[in-house]
């Protein structure tokens, strides 16, 4: 058994390994791009439009001559801006109410639970269209259609969380002694969903990526020409047959980056719930 | 033959479960050799030339050549043809118009065209509340005098040169009266009753139109027994059915898939210029776009050569003029030389001078445009938007796109003069008339009121009184030479003004299976099946 | 409350400021904001959801009449997730640690990783554009229904089968399983009604809480494939700022969301025999 148990162990630290070096790489990516890029994001070459892969453009150009490579890389910063801003701010958002709903209970519980109960009821994408259509085009809709979908979930298990800790002798204490709650919380409760929280987040990046993604596609994303890869998914479409390189490309980058994202947080959870051994 | 009735047998039995009117498949089947199948971009959804006019266009347009007949036709270079007027005579005042009717002509229901008919729908078109649509081209029309029964005489409320377009324009159809008292006003355009050479068979809105050859029709039998429209609105969707025979002929292939399109064995491509000149549309109501040198800058800016002949692969002609190269009265103009250079210099001039961080602006203000782009409205419009984008930030413009839903795209631009959201706006008319005139009248004519909405499509508020007196004066001068004189002149003010940033005349590509005779292609994106006939 | 407002919608695009203000007071549109919200409630009860602009009226007939392309694409997702799900789990589980086993954790996780509209997108590169084998347009026969469906059932495919692998693996460690081995039963008989009976939980399990995926991946997949349901509506209200057909299909895909839910709670019911007596 033993044994087992350490091969295990190993196997996911190999998950958090190439799940965070792919991450890192597109943090890099993301941060660097405008420098690294051969060329300008928007700079058309109107005498070469829909080229394949050449040494000049290595992922060929798109109908309007911009380079694919270049636009590609750019385009990172959109999709993993807001799937991490996304979910880091419905983390905060998310730790907040289920920590206050579970750690007071009775009519602020039911109220805070019955709206999160609500919000569960409608689908992800469909919130996050109706949201991205009632602000707009651009990085703020963006953002708050992917936050809205995951406050929810993540309020609920900070407030399991925070139920199961409550029960404990350090926290009777703590509100014996006469803490103020504010303190008990910050101190004493929210260090114990903190794990939680984290591996929850990483989980859902992923699925942040995809929303994300979809929405451009849709059109619901940045204005154009912002090279976004669901956006440009969408562009390359009706060069289907003569240029497919415009639709594989930002495909494998999404792809790639949900992959990093998902493998990454099952690391996580390996690595850092106790609970969860396979 | 063998093989394709096959193939059609096949493509039907494969679609049968889901596909209405199998009983008429059926049939279809059985004479499949004598059927043409169209697979059109838009869908059919009305027609009636007046309720609801042949939605969608140009799809129900298309449909309605084959069922209607009109007074006058256009032949494929636009010229007008008699059709059910044997003759005319134009009064020297071009307030009239006297038309000698064919005899023995029938309506599809059996009923007798004549001068009372023709009366019954001249009085339907004009009336606002009958027909709503294509305003236009009814409201100089007073109305129509019966003289005998086949004599009749159409007259104008003032001096009209463009009342044959309006009647050679699809919306001048001939409908027969009886059906109008037997299905109401509204009821025409499920079904339709014309004196075409064909007659309506099934109609499925918005998916399928069956049409059947009219045996009575007074220029005889058409060669093809049965025309079937299809609508199939995605382009490899359309291209592979034409490909696998399951449709004849198909219309708006995209530019980029042409050169495949070219290599098949047994399909022929046809080109034709279109009459839709694409360009920005500028909104001289904000400034500085009311400065003409700003406008002048713009149209040196971009490099419509490249853009015709690279982004659309060559089917696209850069414009020389407010018209397409094709409309009645086009006249040539001196185009505006790609030059930054000539731009950036322009744009000094006007008083602009780069400020902090290399932006341009004037008195503190910097110069900014939002530019309106649709979404599949037009071909390459987005693409265009970019392109124009890119090409005045290198001007010193900071440009902003707007994307606008194709369905809600018209709101957007005729709009009352304080809601208008943009400064230049991706757009191209079609004067589906093929009158220039009529064409230069809807873009630059001043609107009745600049506060309100624009009149008809003088989004931009372009006011210029030589250029209203010279388009009037085309339409109410009967010396042919004269009108067209007038229609040069204004187009020369119009270029020079410019109110637009002018880019390309795009071509209409449609294709067809070889064996296949007789398809029109029509400047005024139309496919023209009616004299069609389906060969080997 | 949203952009757009009503009277101006109805009057149209040749209306007059004044028109519209007349219009405006017959719709009681001047009222205080809360009396509307009632107003509409009421409405909504009855099944008037109000005036879209692009029907013209009520949209609730028009959007149940798109229902049915909707939920026919739902159910072949559904259908196939278990078709192809099932069985793939079950043979991973079989073939522990081996080539087949393998080979699914490979494909579950290229799956959740891959966007669905991708996924269709390359479909149609490889099935429909040149070769034509496969329509991928709008509703014209069972053969357009192919790939929409495998584009939006791919993800539970991979869930499915990933939990059908590991509630299969617990039971055939289990002791009535050993027994039966030791038995000399085969494999067959032995992965037979109970064991089976017990891999159907995990699917009803992923479907219900993929229950939102579904209803969402849907209106993305319609997208794509101009599959004429609801999904696709929803886009073009939000294209044409039709925030009333908006509201509408989401009350309509949060009832489905509901409506799907309880099915899920009865099937399980009927699955597992233990929650019956319980």
């Amino acid at each position: 058994m033993p044994e087992a148990g350490r091969r295990i162990r190993g196997r996911r630290g190999f998950h958090l390994l190439v799940g965070g070096g792919l991450l890192l790489v597109y943090v890099a990516l993301a941060a660097l791009g405008p420098w690294v890029v051969p060329y300008g994001e928007n700079e058309q070459d109107l005498l070469g439009v829909l080229a394949p892969a050449s040494g000049d453009h290595w992922l060929g150009t798109d109908q309007i001559g911009r380079d694919l490579l270049s636009r590609l890389v750019v385009g990172a910063r959109f999709t993993l801006t807001a799937a991490i801003v996304s979910v880091i701010l419905a983390a905060v958002l998310g730790a907040t109410l289920g920590l206050v709903a579970g750690y007071f209970g009775g009519r602020v519980d039911a109220a805070l639970t019955g709206l999160a109960d609500l919000l569960l009821t409608v689908p992800n994408l469909i919130l996050a269209i109706a949201i991205a259509s009632v602000i707009g085009a651009g990085m703020t809709g963006l953002i708050a259609a992917t936050t809205a979908g995951f406050v929810a979930p993540l309020a609920r298990l900070i407030r399991g969380r925070v139920l199961e800790v409550r029960q404990e002798d350090f926290v009777q204490a703590a509100v014996a002694v006469g803490l103020r709650d504010a303190r008990i919380l910050a101190r004493h409760v929210l260090p114990h969903a903190t794990t939680t929280l984290v591996i929850e987040t990483s989980l859902l990046a992923g699925q942040a990526v995809l929303i994300g993604a979809a929405l451009g596609f849709l059109g619901l994303g940045v204005r154009p020409p912002a090279p976004e890869w669901g956006t440009m998914l969408s562009g390359g479409r009706e060069f289907l047959e003569v240029a497919p390189h415009l639709v594989v490309a930002p495909g494998v980058a999404i792809s790639l980056l949900v992959f990093a994202f998902n493998i990454f947080g099952d690391g996580l959870r390996d690595r850092l719930d106790p609970r969860h051994r396979s | 033959m063998n093989r394709r009735t096959a193939l059609t047998l096949l493509s039907t039995a494969a679609a049968s479960p889901f596909t209405l009117g199998s009983p008429l498949r059926a049939l279809a089947q059985a004479t499949a050799a004598r059927t043409l199948t169209y697979g059109q971009s838009g869908a059919v959804t009305a027609l009636d030339p007046a309720q609801g006019s042949f939605a969608t266009y140009p799809a129900g347009y298309e449909v309605a050549y084959c069922l209607y007949d009109r007074l006058v036709d256009f032949d494929e270079n636009l010229k007008f043809v008699p059709q059910l007027a044997e003759s005319w005579d134009v009064a020297p005042d071009l307030k009239s118009i006297r038309f000698r009717l064919r005899k023995n002509v029938r309506f599809h229901d059996g009923t007798a065209f004549n001068a009372q008919a023709v009366k019954f729908n001249v009085e339907r078109l004009i009336d606002k509340a009958r027909n709503p649509t294509n305003r236009p081209l009814w409201d100089p029309v007073a109305d129509a005098d019966v003289v005998d029964e086949h004599t009749v005489a159409i007259r104008t409320k003032a001096p009209y040169s463009q009342l044959l377009n309006s009647l050679a324009h699809g919306s001048g159809s001939m409908v027969s009266p009886a059906a109008v008292e037997k299905h109401g006003d509204k009821g025409i355009a499920q079904n339709p009753v014309g004196a075409g050479p064909y007659r309506l068979e099934a109609f499925t809105p918005g998916q399928e139109v069956v049409l059947r050859a009219f045996d009575g029709y007074w220029g005889g039998k058409p060669a093809t027994d049965r025309l079937v429209f299809k609508y199939i609105l995605e382009a490899s969707t359309r291209i592979a059915a034409l490909r696998t025979g399951s449709v004849d002929v198909i219309d708006s292939v995209p530019v980029q898939l042409v050169a495949g399109l070219r290599k098949e064995a047994n399909v022929e491509v046809v080109v034709r210029p279109s009459l839709r000149p694409m360009g920005l549309a500028i909104n001289l109501s904000r400034p500085p776009y009311d400065d003409p040198r700003v406008r002048r800058a713009l149209n040196h800016a971009i490099p419509v050569e490249t853009i015709a002949e690279r982004v659309f692969f060559g089917f696209a002609k850069a414009s020389d003029a407010p018209l397409a190269f094709d409309t009645q009265g086009y006249q040539k103009q001196r185009p505006y030389e790609y030059s930054v250079a000539k731009a950036k210099a322009l744009l000094v001039e006007a008083g602009f001078k780069p400020g902090a961080g290399g932006q341009l602006e004037r008195e503190g203000k910097p110069l900014k445009m939002t530019l309106l782009a649709s979404e599949g409205l037009f071909p390459g419009d987005v693409n265009i938007a970019e392109i124009a984008q890119r090409a005045f930030q290198q001007i010193g413009i900071d440009v902003t796109i707007s994307k606008i839903e194709r369905g809600s795209y018209w709101d957007a631009l005729r709009q009352e003069r304080a809601a208008l959201a943009f400064d230049l706006a991706v757009f191209g008319f079609n004067p589906s008339n093929a009158s220039g005139l009529y064409h230069l009248e809807s873009l630059f004519k001043s609107n009745a009121d600049d506060a309100a909405r624009p009149t008809v499509w003088n989004m931009g508020r372009y006011r210029n009184p030589k250029v209203d007196e010279l388009l009037a004066q085309a339409n109410s001068n009967p010396d042919p030479a004269k009108q067209l004189a007038a229609m040069g002149e204004a187009q020369r003010i119009v270029w020079e003004d410019a109110p637009y940033v002018w880019l390309h005349v795009n071509q209409n590509v449609t294709a067809f299976r070889k064996g296949i005779k007789g398809v029109e292609l029509w400047p005024i994106v139309f496919t023209i099946a009616r004299r069609a006939r389906v060969e080997a | 409350m949203v952009p757009g407002d009503e009277a101006t919608l109805m009057a149209g695009a040749t209306a007059s400021q004044a028109d519209i203000e007349l219009l405006r007071a017959r719709l009681g549109l001047d009222r205080p904001l809360v009396k509307q919200y009632a107003a509409r409630l009421v409405g909504l009860a009855r099944g008037d959801f109000g005036y879209s602009s692009t029907f013209r009226g009520n949209p609730l007939p028009h959007v149940l009449a798109r229902l049915p392309a909707t939920l026919l694409l739902m159910g072949a997702a559904i259908a196939l997730t278990v078709a192809l799900g099932l069985p793939a789990g079950v043979l991973a589980a079989v073939r522990q640690n081996r080539w087949p086993d393998y080979l699914l954790s490979l494909l579950v996780v290229g799956l959740l990783a891959i966007p669905n509209f991708w996924l269709g997108l390359m479909l149609i590169g490889a099935l429909s554009v040149d070769r034509g084998w496969l329509p991928s347009f709008g509703f014209t026969g069972w053969a357009s229904l192919v790939m929409p469906t495998l584009a939006l059932a791919a993800r539970l495919v991979a869930l499915v089968a990933r939990m059908t692998r590991g509630v299969m693996l617990e039971e055939l460690a289990k002791d009535y399983v050993r027994t039966a081995r030791a038995k000399g039963l085969g494999t067959p008989a032995v992965v037979g009604h109970h064991v089976l009976r017990n891999a159907l939980i995990p699917t009803v399990t992923v479907i219900g809480l993929q229950t939102g995926y579904l209803l969402g991946g849907s209106v993305v997949v319609e997208r794509l494939f101009a599959w004429p349901g609801v999904g696709d509506l929803m886009i073009n209200a939000v294209g044409a700022r039709d925030y009333t057909l908006v509201q509408a299909i989401t009350i309509l895909f949060v009832s489905g969301f509901l409506l799907i839910n309880l099915m899920v709670d009865v099937l399980y019911v009927l699955i597992n025999p233990r929650l019956r007596h319980a």
